[in-house]
């Protein structure tokens, strides 16, 4: 499990994350679960996706689905878009969970965002970040290592 | 919880949201395999390490030269055949005491191998199986 005490090994953290249209600045995670990360996001030749999701629900424990984006599991696929300069996980070969773009070597953008199939209320596109009966758009995030902690 | 819209804000600290956990559905249940490297499969791959085969030739040698010790001496006190020479038996005392010191710089020394082994062990024996919930789509 991935936390901000021990963060994957080659991670690299990109200077500008755009998330969902909200803009984290310095190097940090769209989301925190108890003491682990969801969802993070390094440098790379195309944007590295480590992908945790709650072992059960209500435990705060994290399971690693995708590490440097190798799926681990046989229901998520990660796979690079040359065109696009982007990485898409999808679930069950049909649903697309996450789409990360490729800006530039210091900054990228989730562009798409779909966590329902890991039980998490979260969902997103370039316009607009849904997180339960929240709606983020459109923000600076600055001076903060995360940007939403999930309850 | 009501209907919060944040746009376009300036935010310096970590927001928390309450209600991001789905109801469940349905769930899958697997055991994660251990992700093999190419590099470690290289690793385990890879021939014996000179200090291993180097301990276990030395060593055989060693047992080798004490047991045709053994059988003369034997020979000795029952057939009055020819003494076994002193250097004999230090010589195979030698050996054996060379593939323990070749044994000794085998286990400081790096061993890819061995630990590859060991975390595909650990792997298998901590990591357990999970069920992973998730809701049920439309």
């Amino acid at each position: 499990m991935y936390t901000l005490n021990k963060l994957p090994e080659n991670y690299i953290p990109y200077e500008n994350l755009i998330i969902c249209s909200n803009k984290l600045i310095g190097g940090g995670f769209a989301f925190s679960y108890g003491e682990g990360l969801p969802l993070i996001i390094g440098q790379g030749t195309f944007p590295t996706v480590w992908l945790q999701g709650a072992v059960l629900p209500g435990s705060k424990e994290l399971i690693t689905l995708i590490e440097n984006n190798v799926s681990l599991v046989e229901s998520l696929v990660v796979s690079a878009n040359l065109e696009k300069r982007s990485i898409e996980v999808m679930f069950n070969k049909n649903i697309k969970i996450i789409e990360v773009k490729l800006i530039n070597e210091k900054s990228a953008e989730i562009t798409y965002l779909d966590l329902k199939p890991l039980g998490f209320n979260i969902s997103g596109n370039s316009g607009e970040l849904h997180i339960g009966s929240s709606n983020f758009s459109r923000n600076t995030i600055h001076g903060t290592n995360v940007f939403i902690g999930l309850g | 919880m009501q209907k919060e819209q944040i746009t376009g804000q300036v935010i310096d600290i970590k927001l928390s949201v309450d209600d991001a956990l789905m109801a469940t559905g349905f769930s899958l249940t697997f055991k994660p395999d251990y992700n093999l490297t190419e590099a470690e499969f290289k690793d385990l791959n890879s021939p014996p390490r000179t200090w291993d085969w180097l301990t276990s030739g030395l060593f055989l040698f060693g047992v080798g030269l004490l047991l045709t010790c053994f059988s003369r001496y034997l020979a000795y006190i029952y057939f009055s055949a020819s003494k076994v020479e002193t250097y004999e038996w230090i010589c195979g005392v030698i050996s054996i005491c060379l593939a323990v010191c070749s044994c000794v710089i085998g286990y400081l020394v790096d061993n890819p191998k061995k630990e590859v082994m060991n975390q595909i062990k650990n792997h298998f024996s901590n990591v357990k199986p999970v069920k992973q919930f998730v809701s049920k789509r439309d």
